[in-house]
């Protein structure tokens, strides 16, 4: 009955792509963090090459990727999603929707530290969120484990008892960028046959048996969904025996819910998840050589959680001492020793001394002797069984008593700040669609201007982003307060306990970044009206986003914008998601070959036209919006006095700007601004204003005679030069006339002042 | 196959665990070496091991470590830390040992040090107290330049050398592989270069009179729960400009020349790293003139170079800039001094007391 397998040495991440490829899924709804990216990047890749025919969609958040799922899974479809830390949280509000319709799934979670302070790495705080979904969570602690998983998943989560969607918890980095030997089935067809067909007795996708999905319900009946749920949990831990039984035989690959590790005859053991097992088997390794009697329990299942199985196992245990990955701040334990230690409190005859100690937060390293050092301490238990302090943290640093960081430049002065370098005028009624003007000093004296970011910072060589932001400050008089949303911009300035920006800086997650700086405008203006801030120290409110943010955070930024808040929002536009490696954004131009819209035999890029974010925002009817790319000229610096003078006079401004991206766009650093200079003469990225609802042209490359085609400006860009083939010509094609028509339209826009 | 010289034998024993830690700046391809080295060795010869590498964002510039470990005998390799001991430890680029402290961390007398370097082994300045096996540099940007290729490609020829485990031609196979997405000449280029790095390697026995390079302490105390400031603010922003970021740099910078410069400012308005240094009138009357380059912080993109109306800034290969174009500063010092007392609430003294009174929450 075994099912022939191949060796491979992949990663985490590479093996859900295996898995995935063997299950064909119908569909993907993702949106990309790090570290689960490169699953939809992988899968993604499979597709363009023809290899599976999932459809993928990538979402504009996770909390619409979760959606998307649970659309998908309601039609009976096989359903994929990927996801870590701060997205997970984001769509968790759906999740239990998706457990209580009793719509199975499978939804990768590669753990990663919550935010924040923001940290990308690896711990378990995300993965606690899960455990009060209804979600099962099965976990992976190496890259062979989540390939198995992501099979066995879907068959428990399918199963008529269970009908769950199943979480696979891999620990970020540590095993989803981790390359190891591993096998996989040489057979697709042994896995479908394996998972066998998808039955399900309710559909969206049946208008002879339509249902009501999602009613309305209350007491006394939702306690009685709730008890169902119940008990499909409590019949998924048999199911999850029975089936990777079922798995053994085809693969001499086996899981126990709870995996005991030379537990025979221990008389104290750890009780880890994932990774931090796998290191730690080491050092009982090294603990047995030495005769010391101990042994390690790990988990693969969470949910339901193995109570049988870690009362028997612990049985004859005198310590047990629990490691976590995360805390519960207050609870003195963290969420898996309250798992834990109520397992152990059900079974009346356990007098097993139990620690906690929180270890490896945010992608801390967990070590061999990290692992032996919890040893000992589970020894020293056996000999007193108070030996040790209940809980603590290990790994920590105590930094040096008091010191603080020393100032290593000056605050930047008022009086630095205020310049002769710009000026307003206003024009009188009737002379100009234009209701201010700007007048800027010429670039050999703006270089005088402070710079708002200080050198240092670690951005990519020729990256468009901080000399664009530069331009722009180089037109702002006076104390600014700026927000960055998550984004290259924010990354690169602020890896602790480093920060590049010498005003007052702060950064929140990129769905929320308008809402919070419109929260601390009004505040200063409150605290201003009360007197409790001097009515002459006047500030700018700034808000820095990377076209990403104006995709998940595009909802709140309009709602923010029809407030009117006094503000700038800034968009540096480098056409994708490049922090996290290259994937499309919906502000990607058409075609454009990213690690989501990868080009194959079945792709030419990406598939749908880029998002026209400065129409978008002009409709919300703000007094300014514009578009500018950085230049050796100074539009931009106009702008951003103009913006300025809006912010402070009126209300919301939105500005945009295209900046260079050649990591991610495979161009010459050195050509930055010639590649932005042709997005403006192709007519893709049409350099204007709308001011007061009147839209003005700064620059016309039709009556200049300088349009040219859209080759022009695609073939310097390694990621675009593909659309000049032949077999793209249609696609080329469609591009420019959707460029074309977007001109015509905003030709038409500012020769008529009523569009 | 591959023609390679036969390796003399030589009496080296096969290590039962090897472990190998890479040092980088993102886009060296320290990552893809470490990929290319361990699956040489677990698919071509039968090993068991693992890869793994350390992360920032996806972005160029930041620092990487890339990690193999390799069992001869075949025992699983399980572990997922971090590599503290390593037996071969490779630094991608010279100016790391100046501005990344870190990267000679826990090398012991077994540890085989390699360095991509124009210098011979004894000529490597050593952070004093170290403990090293052997010392070898090659010139790899140098001959990456001159055959067209990957730095890890000529890395890889150095790292195999002090690699017995896995043979070579075992290596060209996986790089062979590696590359099989590119074209043939750039693939052709990569294993040229491969090859050609061989006769480039220069090794000796490590010299303890090397080690005589005055480890530079952090200009930044270290940061605890003690000290750190709650919240994870920053009190002293804007300290990024104490940040070295000339490994950036890929063998080439601008070089400016002040006798054609006038001043225009279009070097600065395009420049992403703010490295230009001006005379500024504090009154404001004369025109700021361009003092130079503070090379501590250019990356060597040349944006300023493709800007420029006259020929004030051109690109020069990056060694051979003068001594005395690299003394200009963006700042003319760096302040240390202790921050304001207004900082001081921000980790409460007597949440400190009490701790110190408890001692370790451990």
């Amino acid at each position: 009955m075994i099912c022939e397998q191949i060796p491979k040495f992949l990663t985490g991440n590479e093996m859900v792509a295996e898995a995935a490829r063997a299950i064909d899924f119908h569909f993907m709804g993702y949106y990309p963090i790090t570290p689960s990216t490169e699953i939809a990047e992988l899968i993604n890749g499979m597709k363009s090459r023809g290899e599976v025919s999932t459809v993928l969609l990538p979402a504009d958040g996770e909390h619409g990727a979760a959606g998307a799922c649970f659309g998908a899974a309601s039609g009976g479809a096989r359903v994929l999603n990927a996801t870590s830390a701060n997205g997970f949280l984001y769509s968790l509000e759906q999740l239990p929707v998706q457990a209580g319709s009793r719509l199975p799934m499978v939804l990768n979670l590669v753990t990663r530290s919550v935010s924040g302070p923001l940290d990308i790495r690896c711990d378990h705080s995300d993965l606690m969120f899960a455990l009060q979904t209804g979600w099962i969570v099965l976990l992976a602690s190496s890259p062979q484990a989540v390939y198995d998983m992501n099979i066995l998943a879907v068959k428990l989560g399918e199963h008529p008892d269970v009908r769950l969607p199943v979480i696979v918890a891999s620990d970020g980095f540590f095993t989803s960028h981790q390359r190891q030997s591993c096998h996989i089935f040489k057979e697709k067809k042994d896995v479908q046959e394996f998972l066998g067909p998808r039955n399900d007795t309710i559909t969206t996708l049946d208008p002879r048996k339509p249902i009501t999905l999602g009613p309305y319900m209350n007491d006394p009946d939702l306690i009685n969904n709730k008890y169902q749920l119940h008990l499909a949990h409590e019949a998924a831990l048999t199911v999850f025996k029975d089936i990777c039984h079922e798995y053994e035989q085809r693969t001499s690959r086996s899981y126990a819910p709870l995996e005991t590790y030379k537990m025979e005859d221990a008389v104290s053991a750890l009780f880890l998840l994932n990774s931090a097992a796998e290191t730690a088997k080491d050092a009982v390794d090294r603990a047995r050589e030495d005769g010391k009697k101990v042994g390690l329990l790990k988990p693969n299942i969470l949910r339901p959680f193995p109570f049988e199985d870690l009362k028997i196992a612990s049985h004859e245990l005198s310590s047990l001492v629990i490691g976590e990955r995360s805390d519960s701040p207050g609870s003195c334990g963290g969420p898996l020793s309250q798992e834990v230690r109520s397992a152990l409190l059900a079974d009346h005859h356990s007098e097993i001394s139990t620690v906690s100690r929180v270890y490896g937060l945010g992608g801390k390293d967990f070590r061999e002797e990290d692992a032996a050092e919890l040893i000992e301490l589970g020894l020293r238990l056996v000999e007193k069984a108070d030996s040790a302090p209940f809980f603590g943290f290990i790994g920590t640093r105590t930094g040096v008593p008091n010191t603080l960081p020393p100032q290593v430049l000056p605050a930047l002065e008022k009086s630095q700040m205020i310049s002769k370098l710009v000026s307003i005028e206003k024009m009188s009624p009737g002379t100009s669609k234009q209701h201010i003007r700007a007048h800027v000093a010429d670039p050999s004296l703006l270089v005088a201007r402070p710079k708002r970011i200080s050198p240092g910072h670690g951005a990519c060589p020729g990256c468009g982003i901080f000399s664009g932001l530069d331009q722009f400050f180089k037109g702002i008089e006076g104390d600014v307060v700026v927000l960055y949303h998550t984004g290259c911009a924010m990354v690169v300035t602020t890896d602790y306990p480093f920060s590049a920006h010498r005003v007052t800086y702060i950064h929140n997650l990129f769905q929320n970044g308008a809402p919070t700086l419109s929260g601390l405008v009004e505040a200063f203006e409150e605290k201003r009206r009360r007197g409790e801030i001097q009515a002459n120290d006047d500030l700018t409110f700034i808000m820095i986003t990377g076209d990403g943010g104006m995709d998940i955070g595009m909802g709140p930024t309009i709602g923010t914008a029809l407030r009117n808040h006094k503000m700038i929002i800034l968009e540096y536009d480098n056409q994708g998601y490049m922090n996290t490696g290259g994937q499309l954004s919906y502000t990607t131009p058409f075609g454009k070959a990213t690690s989501t819209s990868q080009v194959g035999k079945n792709s030419f890029g990406k598939p749908f036209h880029h998002k026209d974010t400065v129409s978008i925002m002009a409709a919300t009817g703000i007094s300014y919006v514009f578009s500018a790319i950085e230049g050796v000229g100074t539009d931009l610096v106009e702008k951003a006095a103009k913006a300025q003078w809006y912010a402070k006079n009126k209300g919301l401004v939105f500005g945009k700007i295209l900046v260079a991206c050649p990591l991610n766009w495979v161009s010459e650093e050195r050509q930055g601004l010639e590649i932005l200079q042709r997005a403006a003469d192709c007519c893709f990225f049409p350099i204007y204003e709308v001011e007061n609802g009147l839209t003005i042209l700064n620059y016309d490359p039709e009556a200049l005679g300088k349009k040219v085609p859209v080759e022009n400006w695609l073939q310097m860009m390694g990621k675009e030069k593909h659309l000049l083939k032949p077999e793209n010509s249609i696609a080329l094609k469609e591009f420019q006339c959707e460029v074309d028509r977007r001109w015509a339209q905003l030709k038409a826009k500012s020769a008529h002042p009523l569009l | 196959m591959w023609p390679f010289k036969k390796k003399a034998p030589e009496a080296a024993v096969l290590r039962k665990l090897l472990s190998v830690r890479m040092e980088a700046i993102g886009g060296q391809g320290a990552n893809s070496a470490g990929k290319i080295l361990a699956e040489a060795a677990v698919l071509g010869m039968g090993y068991s091991g693992n890869h793994f590498s350390s992360f920032g964002s996806e972005k160029r510039g930041s620092p990487v470590r890339s990690y193999v470990r390799i069992s001869t005998e075949k025992k699983p390799v399980r572990t997922a830390s971090y590599i503290k001991h390593p037996d071969v430890l490779v630094i991608f680029h010279e100016s790391l040992l100046d501005s990344h402290n870190e990267i000679m961390d826990g090398s012991t007398a077994s540890t085989e040090l390699i360095i991509n370097s124009k210098k011979d082994p004894q000529d490597i300045r050593l952070p004093r107290g170290l403990k090293l096996k052997r010392v070898t540099t090659i010139d790899a940007t140098a001959l990456a330049l001159r055959c067209n290729c990957g730095l890890n490609a000529t890395m890889l020829a150095a790292i195999v050398e002090a690699c017995p485990e896995i043979r070579k031609e075992i290596l060209a196979q996986t790089l062979a592989t590696y590359f099989s997405g590119l074209s043939e000449a750039a693939r052709k280029n990569n294993l040229d270069g491969f090859e050609v790095a061989f006769k480039h390697i220069k090794s000796r026995r490590f010299n303890e009179d090397q080690c005589d390079r005055e480890i530079q302490s952090s200009p930044l105390p270290e940061l605890g729960w003690l000290n750190a400031p709650i919240g994870g603010v920053i009190v002293n922003p804007g300290n990024s400009a104490l940040k070295d970021h000339s490994a950036s740099r890929k063998g080439y910078a601008p070089l400016f020349t002040k006798e054609l410069c006038y001043n225009c400012g279009f070097c600065d308005m395009v420049c992403p790293d703010f490295c230009f240094v001006w005379d500024l009138d504090p009154t404001g009357v004369k025109t700021p003139t361009l003092q130079g380059i503070d090379y501590q912080y250019c990356k060597g993109c040349q944006k300023c170079v493709a800007v420029c109306p006259v020929s004030a800034l051109t690109v020069s290969i990056e060694t051979e800039i003068p001594t005395e174009a690299k003394k200009h500063r963006v700042f003319s010092s760096l302040n240390a001094a202790n921050i304001e007392k207004q900082w001081k609430n921000l980790s409460s003294p007597t949440y400190i007391e009490k701790i110190s009174k408890n001692g370790d929450l451990k």
